[in-house]
């Protein structure tokens, strides 16, 4: 039973930090192409960040 | 180094840091270079850039953190110059494949690009920088 729970934990120190960091690189996507259907607004809160870093924008 | 082993608090709060200094460096270069005219206020940007550098600064750092062993210099500035303008590169070529697919919606901008390559490598040093203050701060 600890070793199931000393597993369990493990799993969990090694998938939490992945799933943070898959999920800001997804954050950083959006807000690179500044993707409205995903994030409404972002577009705008962003718009001279993306220019700046020389992402495309219009 | 194993992943279990990595204190991904410090690496998340290190990412966060270091993107956050970036973004008011890409403003303050921006703001010199001129390449484009900002169109919201100085404070909106400084918070925009701050958090939008942050997130930049978390992936990059995320990638250095797990994958340095495998990088192919000693030096973890030149490691983390390598791994932000690998990132920067292919964030454009994406860019680059949609401007060829909505050209009306994205366009892409021969100064604003060379600027933004030059933020990458800025990235990368400040990033290793932070590393090395870290690591002789422990």
């Amino acid at each position: 039973m600890e070793r199931i729970v000393q597993g369990e934990q493990s799993l969990w120190r090694t998938l939490l930090p992945a799933l943070v960091i898959v999920g800001v690189a997804f954050a950083m996507v959006v807000i690179a192409y500044g993707m409205e259907s995903v994030a409404p607004g972002v577009h705008d809160v962003f718009h001279d960040f993306r220019h700046t870093i020389g992402m495309p924008c219009h | 180094m194993e992943i279990q082993s990595i204190d991904w608090k410090k690496s998340i709060t290190l990412g966060a840091i270091s993107g956050m200094i970036w973004g008011w460096v890409a403003m303050a270069i921006n703001a010199l270079s001129g390449a484009f005219q900002f169109e919201s206020s100085v404070l909106q940007n400084l918070i925009n850039f701050a958090a939008g550098g942050a997130v930049f600064g978390i992936v990059v750092n995320g990638f250095l953190t797990i994958l340095q062993r495998w990088l192919p210099f000693q030096n973890i500035v030149a490691n983390a110059v390598l791994l932000s303008t690998i990132l920067w590169l292919l964030i454009r070529i994406g860019g680059m494949f949609l401007s060829s697919i909505e050209p009306e919606r994205y366009h892409l901008i021969t100064a604003q690009s060379i600027q933004g390559f030059v933020m990458a490598i800025v990235m990368g040093c400040i990033l290793g920088i932070l590393w090395k203050i870290n690591k002789k701060g422990v």
